[in-house]
C-alpha cells in the first residue's frame, strides 16, 4: 500500500474555487432551464396539442431520454459547429444538461398534473377561471408541489453529471482533477477530494429539498 | 318570480348509456328546489348539465334565456358545491374568496378582503381566516365553499349532495347555513338524501328515476300525499338510511 500524500494537493488548492464555481454554474444554470423546460412541456403534454406539436414535444423528450448524456454533449459541441452553429462550451454544457434533464423532469411534471384532483378544474371553471388561469393558478402550484422532492433529486443528478463536461474545453471539478493527476500522479488523494466536494454539494442540496418541503407542506392534506 | 331556468326535451347520454331522457323542468328565482332519486337516477348528471360541467346530448337548458354550452356559459350566474368541497387546498381559508375575486372580478385587494371577511363571517369561520383548508373540520370545509360559492354572487347555487361526506352534527351546520341563505331569498337547487332538512326549506322536491323526472311538487305533496309506487318505495330505502 502506498502511503498517502495529500500536501501534493496544496499547490493547487488555489485553482479549486475557479473548478467548483464552473460547476456549480453548469449545474445551477442547466437546473433553471431543465425547470423551465419541464413546466412548459410538461403542462402541454398534458393538454390536446395540434400533432405538429406533440410530435415535436414527444420527440424531444423520447430523443433526451434515449440517448446518453454525454453523446448529447458531442452533438451539441462537436456536432452544430458543422452547420454553422459555433456555441461556448459553457453554453454548450448548460444548454445539454438543461435539455436533457428538462425531459426528465418534464415527465415528472406531467404526472404530478395529472395527478390534481378533477374536481380543482371544476371548482375553478365555476368560478370563472379560464384554461390559462386554472393551469397557472390552480393546477400548477399544486403539481409543483408533488413534484418538489424529485425536482430537487434531478439538481443533484445534474451536479454530479457536470464531470461528463470535462471532456468539453472547461475546467470544471473532474477536468481539474485530471489535470492535477497529470502533473502529481496521486489519484487515489485527487479524485477523492473531489468526491468529497461533490458529495458536499449534492448533500445541501438534499438539505435544501428537506427545508423547502417542509415549508411547503402546510397545507398538503 | 321571473323563469331563471327552462330546461326543454333534455338528454344527456355517456358513450352508450343514457343518463337523462326527454327531460323537462323549470326553476324560478327565489325557489329552493330539492332534487331526489335513487343512486345512479341521473341527479348529479342533470345538475352537471346544469352547470355547465357536462355538455348535453339533447335538447336544450336556458340559463336567463341563454343556452348552456360549458361553463363559459354560466360562470357567475351559477355557483356550485361539490360533496367533496374541491377547496383550493394551497390557499388559505381567505385567500380561497379572495384570489377569485381579484382574478375573475378584478377586484382591489382590500375590498375583496372585506368581501371574504364579511362571508366568513356569515358562515361562522373567520376565525379560520389565515388557515389552510386541511386544518378545518368537513363541515368548515363546506360551509368555506358555500361562501367562495357566494362571493361571485351567483343568481342560483347548485349543491350536489353537499353532506353525504359528513358525520350527522357536520352535515346539520351545513344545512343551518343552507338555511340561512334559504331565509334571505337565494335560489338553489340542492341534490340531497337528507329529507328533513327538505321538509325545513325545499319550495319544490323534484323526484327523479331513470333519468326522467317521475314526479314533482311541494315537500308535503311529495312526502305526504302522491301517490306514486316508485316513489314510495324510494322514500322506505331513505327512511331508513335517515335514521
Ligand atoms: N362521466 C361519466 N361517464 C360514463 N357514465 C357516467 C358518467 N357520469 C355518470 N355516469 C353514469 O350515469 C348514471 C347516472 O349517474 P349520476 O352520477 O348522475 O347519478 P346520481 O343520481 O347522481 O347517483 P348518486 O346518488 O350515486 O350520486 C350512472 O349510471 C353513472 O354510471
Ligand atoms: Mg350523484
Amino acid at each position: 500500500m502506498t502511503n498517502l500524500d495529500f500536501t501534493t494537493l496544496l499547490p493547487y488548492i488555489n485553482l479549486l474555487p475557479a473548478a467548483i464555481a464552473i460547476t456549480l454554474q453548469v449545474g445551477l444554470g442547466g437546473f433553471i432551464l431543465a425547470i423551465v423546460l419541464a413546466i412548459v412541456v410538461g403542462s402541454l403534454r398534458t393538454r390536446k396539442l395540434n400533432w405538429a406539436v406533440h410530435l415535436v414535444l414527444t420527440a424531444y423528450v423520447e430523443f433526451f431520454r434515449g440517448t446518453p448524456l454525454l453523446v448529447q454533449l458531442f452533438v451539441v459541441y462537436y456536432g452544430l459547429p458543422s452547420f454553422g452553429i459555433r456555441i461556448e462550451p459553457m453554453i454548450a454544457a448548460i444548454v445539454t444538461m438543461g435539455l436533457n434533464s428538462g425531459a426528465y423532469l418534464s415527465e415528472v411534471v406531467r404526472a404530478s398534473i395529472l395527478s390534481v384532483d378533477r374536481g380543482q378544474y371544476e371548482a375553478a371553471a365555476m368560478l370563472g377561471y379560464n384554461s390559462m388561469q386554472t393551469i397557472s393558478q390552480i393546477i400548477l402550484p399544486q403539481a409543483l408541489r408533488i413534484a418538489v422532492p424529485t425536482f430537487m433529486n434531478g439538481f443533484s443528478s445534474i451536479i454530479k453529471e457536470t464531470s461528463l463536461i470535462s471532456v468539453l474545453p472547461v475546467i470544471e471539478l473532474t477536468k481539474l482533477g485530471n489535470q492535477i493527476y497529470a502533473k502529481t500522479y496521486h489519484p487515489f488523494e485527487i479524485y477523492i477530494t473531489m468526491a468529497i466536494i461533490y458529495f458536499v454539494m449534492t448533500y445541501s442540496v438534499t438539505f435544501l429539498a428537506k427545508w423547502l418541503e417542509r415549508r411547503l407542506s402546510v397545507w398538503v392534506n | 318570480m321571473g323563469e331563471l331556468i327552462r330546461i326543454s326535451n333534455l338528454s344527456k347520454s355517456f358513450a352508450d348509456t343514457t343518463v337523462l331522457q326527454s327531460l323537462d323542468m323549470q326553476v324560478n328565482s327565489g325557489e329552493i328546489v330539492a332534487i331526489i332519486g335513487s343512486s345512479g337516477s341521473g341527479k348529479s348528471t342533470l345538475v352537471r348539465c346544469i352547470a355547465g360541467l357536462e355538455s348535453v346530448s339533447g335538447g336544450e337548458i336556458l340559463l336567463d334565456g341563454e343556452a348552456v354550452v360549458n361553463t363559459a356559459s354560466t360562470y357567475g350566474k351559477v355557483g356550485m358545491v361539490f360533496q367533496n368541497f374541491n377547496l383550493f387546498p394551497h390557499f388559505t381559508v381567505g385567500e380561497n374568496i379572495i384570489k377569485p375575486l381579484k382574478t375573475i372580478l378584478k377586484m382591489k385587494d382590500d375590498i375583496a378582503t372585506e368581501k371574504a371577511k364579511t362571508l366568513l363571517d356569515k358562515v361562522h369561520i373567520l376565525d379560520k381566516f389565515e388557515q389552510y383548508p386541511n386544518s378545518l373540520s368537513g363541515g368548515q370545509k363546506q360551509r368555506l365553499a358555500i361562501a367562495r360559492a357566494l362571493a361571485m354572487e351567483p343568481e342560483i347555487i347548485i349543491f350536489d349532495e353537499p353532506t353525504s361526506s359528513l358525520d350527522p352534527e357536520l352535515a346539520h351546520e351545513v344545512f343551518e347555513t343552507i338555511s340561512d341563505l334559504a331565509k334571505e331569498g337565494q335560489t338553489m337547487l340542492i341534490v340531497t338524501h337528507q329529507i328533513n332538512a327538505i321538509r325545513r326549506f325545499a319550495t319544490r322536491v323534484v323526484f327523479l328515476n331513470k333519468g326522467k323526472i317521475e314526479v314533482e311538487g311541494t315537500p308535503d305533496y311529495i312526502f305526504n300525499q302522491a301517490d306514486n309506487h316508485i316513489l314510495q318505495q324510494f322514500l322506505k330505502q331513505v327512511d331508513f338510511a335517515d335514521i
